[in-house]
């Protein structure tokens, strides 16, 4: 017996979905081995991570706020990297759109909600967009590889806001690496008393708008086609530099929303340590959910459940999870997702030797 | 390991004429198909045995079942009247059977001699280079194959490779040599070289040769039997003597296929594109293109004649905007074009057939509605609010699909799944259909069997009615005669001359074509 590998032609569902479960089943598996050697039963341990995630009222709220994150910040990942350019500065781009927010707010503190919030959401994702757009064009225009500079911006993007907050201009006097609060026009409300602001509603809608924009509009289909085939997007008269620039442009706008998410509707102030990575999460996201913006809704959701029970785990009484043990599970589950992607693109067969 | 020897000495004492290989009953299924229904095969020593066949007509998986790459489904293998089975590449290999692929397998950072001794099983654990370097010497001066066994592959040329891994499957003791499309590759010049070192080959060590192309006139010079298939299934064995180009290419396509393209003649109206001076670099940053400069009118065929890497693609790439000209005008319609972006020249009515229909002229991930849409998505009348009106353009898809008669199981199928003859025909449908004043056709049946051929030719022909001008690029000097009006061989950048098709001697223009100037 030997084994083969042959490459897919198409994906069914069924298939992405079998792999999913599977790279699900595995990851829980390994992290057993962390729960075994704390003492503490896994499934215990996984019943606990769903039950402080998804049947907890204040989880459940709590993994919907993320999600409102998360979303734009997987989107922002997905649309660039569907004409083939690979955007890991999501990240920064974030920070950007948390630093404009907060600008505006700071530079307009007498406008009634109704312009002020727009205005803040608009310049979150013009100076996202901006920062995102510099790559774009440089991608476009001479071929820089994106990978390294939209890296390299993040950490531009961070330090920028570190400026600001810490002894900087926008310094809150009484809490130090935080700037002054949002004034209160300037901060979008939230559902009821759930905590989750109105921007999930914002981000949902994105996503089945990304979906059919990518499908069914003439530019979606130009971006489309540079993804698939440079050579051929070009013959047929399609600008890549255009290109590039317009998916960096949307990209870098949607991970600025979810700046103004996290820096209006949740924090209600920027911070030097808004994002824990978040913007690294939505390449993660992104793969998983196969590029496709529908799938990263329900993506984005079950994962930040995951990692939001995980957290807790530590705080969770009967269980007294150690310290760093999320950050282990976040890492295994994220390894063996990516990982099984392989098994989208081929398929094994054994076959018998000689036969 | 002990078997293999001994299965070697199969081999000995074969005389020239003597039958050494026997396919019997070959019969292969893939899923949906029956590529291979109850073939016989034989092959006898000293012979060259051309196998023909159309593209999808079962070659490729006749030859791969008799190296061992497939498994037959049902039917036996005999080497010298002795059953055997041949379960892998290895087991062909060490009956003496070698095989040369289309897409060669050699390590180009290598020298030529590393990659015939690597894994040769005489190279053993200590390296014998020495012997192996003389021995090699002695091969290639016995076949009149000149090559520097020291240079590194990629330095060579496509047919220099080519002419390697022929050496290579030789010099493992391959005695029945399998060549897949060998030619397909290969410049005029090489392909001569090639055939008479093969003949040599038959001749003198009792290499049995069967050959697989759809290039008739060079099956018809070089074997000395053949076996043609369609459709899977054995059409007829023949001699060589008395076989016709006419007749084959009836076996093979199934129905009279006209080698002389009809000439339609059409009054040539007013001069669509004008090119002066015009030049160009190659990717390697070398002048490919030096101060070209024709013209072309309405329901006029200007064919460039050459041997490729003189510079036509180049200048095809130029038109087209997708190379920058480094020099000169192109004048289209009286509107100076030299900078004119790609989309700008579609949309003003030039049409570019790419030489490289894969990687350039289709999107393999796309459906072939995608695929159409690659020059319609910019059309006012094919999209409305940025929205794309896929219906309208499948509707467009389906008429190209059954109007240039592609063989697709629908308009949803991915293109990469096309084969090449289906793929151009998509291609030209697609170009065609936006009725371009110029169309520029770039090798355009490069690859493709007799029928396709035909079937593009006649096309490119019959678009003369509609007053577009043509600019064709091709290898094939009988094809630039039969289908241009104007001819203008290209050699190292330049025309060598710029006949009009009454005047055009076939001779003259291969000569040409090798850098000949005309005599005046």
């Amino acid at each position: 017996m030997r084994l083969r590998l042959e490459k897919r032609i198409a994906v069914p569902p069924r298939v992405s979905l079998m792999v999913a479960i599977l790279s699900l089943v595995l990851a829980f598996a390994v992290f057993s081995i962390v729960f075994l050697q704390s003492g503490i039963n896994p499934l215990t341990g996984y019943k606990e991570i769903f039950r402080l995630a998804f049947f907890t009222k204040y989880g459940l709220y709590k993994v919907i706020e993320r999600t409102a994150c998360l979303l734009p910040l997987t989107l922002a990942f997905i649309i660039p990297v569907k004409a083939g350019i690979w955007n890991i500065g999501a990240e920064g781009q974030f920070y950007m759109g948390a630093i404009a927010a907060t600008g505006i707010s700071f530079a307009f503190p007498n406008l009634p909600m109704g312009v002020l919030i727009p205005l803040m959401i608009l310049g979150a994702m013009a100076l996202g967009g901006g920062w995102a757009a510099i790559v774009g064009y440089l991608k476009g225009k001479v071929g820089v590889n994106e990978i390294v500079t939209t890296l390299l911006l993040n950490y531009v993007a961070i330090l920028t806001s570190y400026t600001l907050v810490v002894n900087g201009p926008w310094t809150d006097p009484t809490r130090v690496p935080y700037s002054r609060q949002i004034p209160a026009n300037g901060c979008i409300p939230q559902i009821g008393n759930t905590g989750i602001p109105y921007t999930i509603f914002i981000a949902i809608g994105l996503a089945i708008l990304l979906f059919f924009f990518l499908k069914k509009t003439r530019l979606g289909y130009e971006i489309r086609a540079c993804g698939h085939s440079p050579a051929g997007a070009r013959y047929s008269g399609i600008s890549f530099l255009k290109i590039s620039l317009i998916t960096m442009l949307i990209g870098g706008a949607l991970a600025g929303i979810a700046g103004f998410h996290q820096a209006s509707g949740v924090l209600g102030r920027l911070r030097y340590d808004i994002s824990k990575g978040w913007g690294f999460y939505g390449i993660v996201f992104g793969l998983v959910a196969g590029l496709n913006p529908l799938i990263a809704i329900v993506v984005s959701f079950f994962f930040m459940g995951l990692i939001y029970g995980a957290n807790n785990l530590q705080m969770s009484p009967e269980i007294g999870m150690k310290f760093g043990g999320a950050a282990v599970f976040i890492g295994v589950m994220f390894v063996i997702f990516i990982a099984s992607q392989f098994f989208l693109r081929y398929k094994i067969r054994w076959t018998r030797r000689g036969g | 390991m002990e078997k293999r020897p001994e299965q070697r000495s199969l081999w000995k004492g074969i005389k020239r004429g003597e039958t050494v290989l026997e396919m019997k009953g070959i019969t292969k299924r893939f899923p949906g198909v029956l590529a291979n229904d109850h073939i016989d095969f034989d092959i006898k020593a000293g012979e060259i045995h051309a196998l023909l066949g159309e593209n999808g007509a079962g070659k490729t998986t006749l030859m791969n079942i008799l190296y061992g790459i497939l498994q037959p489904d049902e039917g036996e293998i005999y080497v010298q009247g002795k059953k055997v089975r041949i379960r892998s590449p290895l087991d062909a290999i060490s009956l003496g059977i070698g095989m040369v692929h289309q897409h060669r397998k050699l390590v180009p950072a290598h020298t030529v001699l590393e990659n015939i001794i690597l894994g040769h099983p005489r190279a053993g654990k200590v390296l014998n280079v020495r012997r192996a370097e003389e021995e090699l010497k002695g091969l290639c001066k016995k076949y009149g194959i000149k090559i520097d066994l020291r240079a590194k592959v990629w330095q060579l040329s496509a047919g220099e490779r080519q002419m390697v891994e022929i050496i290579k499957a030789i010099y493992r003791g391959a005695k029945l040599l399998i060549l897949d499309e060998p030619t397909s590759v290969l410049t005029p010049p090489e392909t001569r070289q090639l055939l008479m070192s093969l003949k040599v080959m038959a001749r003198d060590e009792l290499a049995i040769i069967p050959f697989i192309t759809h290039k008739l006139p060079i099956v018809l010079k070089i074997s000395d039997r053949m076996t043609v298939l369609r459709n899977g299934k054995v059409v007829s064995h023949l001699k060589t003597k008395g076989a016709t180009m006419r007749s084959l290419a009836k076996m093979m396509v199934g129905r009279e296929v006209l080698f002389r393209t009809k000439k339609v003649e059409v009054k040539r109206g007013k001069p669509i594109i004008e090119v002066r001076n015009l030049s160009a670099l190659s990717d390697k940053g070398v002048l490919a293109l030096k101060n070209a400069s024709f013209s072309i009118r309405e329901g006029e065929i200007f064919g460039i004649a050459g041997v490729s890497g003189n510079g036509q693609h180049e200048l095809a790439e130029v038109l087209m905007g997708l190379r920058k000209a480094t020099g000169g005008k192109v004048i289209f319609r009286g509107r100076d074009i030299t900078d004119s972006s790609i989309l700008e020249r579609w949309k003003t009515g030039i049409g570019y057939i790419p030489s490289e229909r894969v990687e350039v002229g289709s999107i393999g991930d796309f459906s072939l509605v995608e695929n159409i849409a690659m020059n319609l998505y910019f059309d006012n009348s094919f999209s409305r609010w940025g929205l794309l009106d896929y219906k309208k353009i499948r509707k467009h898809t389906e008429e190209a699909i059954s109007e240039f008669d592609v063989m697709a199981p629908s308009a949803d199928t991915k293109a990469k799944h096309l084969s090449g003859g289906n793929l151009q025909k998509l291609i030209l449908a697609r170009v065609l259909s936006r009725e371009p004043q110029l169309l520029i056709a770039n090798l355009p049946t490069h690859g493709l069997d007799v029928g396709a051929t035909e079937f593009v030719r006649n096309k490119l022909v019959e678009s003369k009615k509609e007053k577009i001008g043509i600019l064709l690029i091709s290898e094939d000097l009988d094809e630039v005669l039969s289908v241009s009006d104007t001819i203008a061989p290209i050699y190292e950048g330049e025309f060598m001359e710029i006949v009009p098709s009454e005047k055009a001697r076939r001779d003259e223009i291969g000569t040409m074509m090798a850098g000949a100037r005309p005599k005046r």
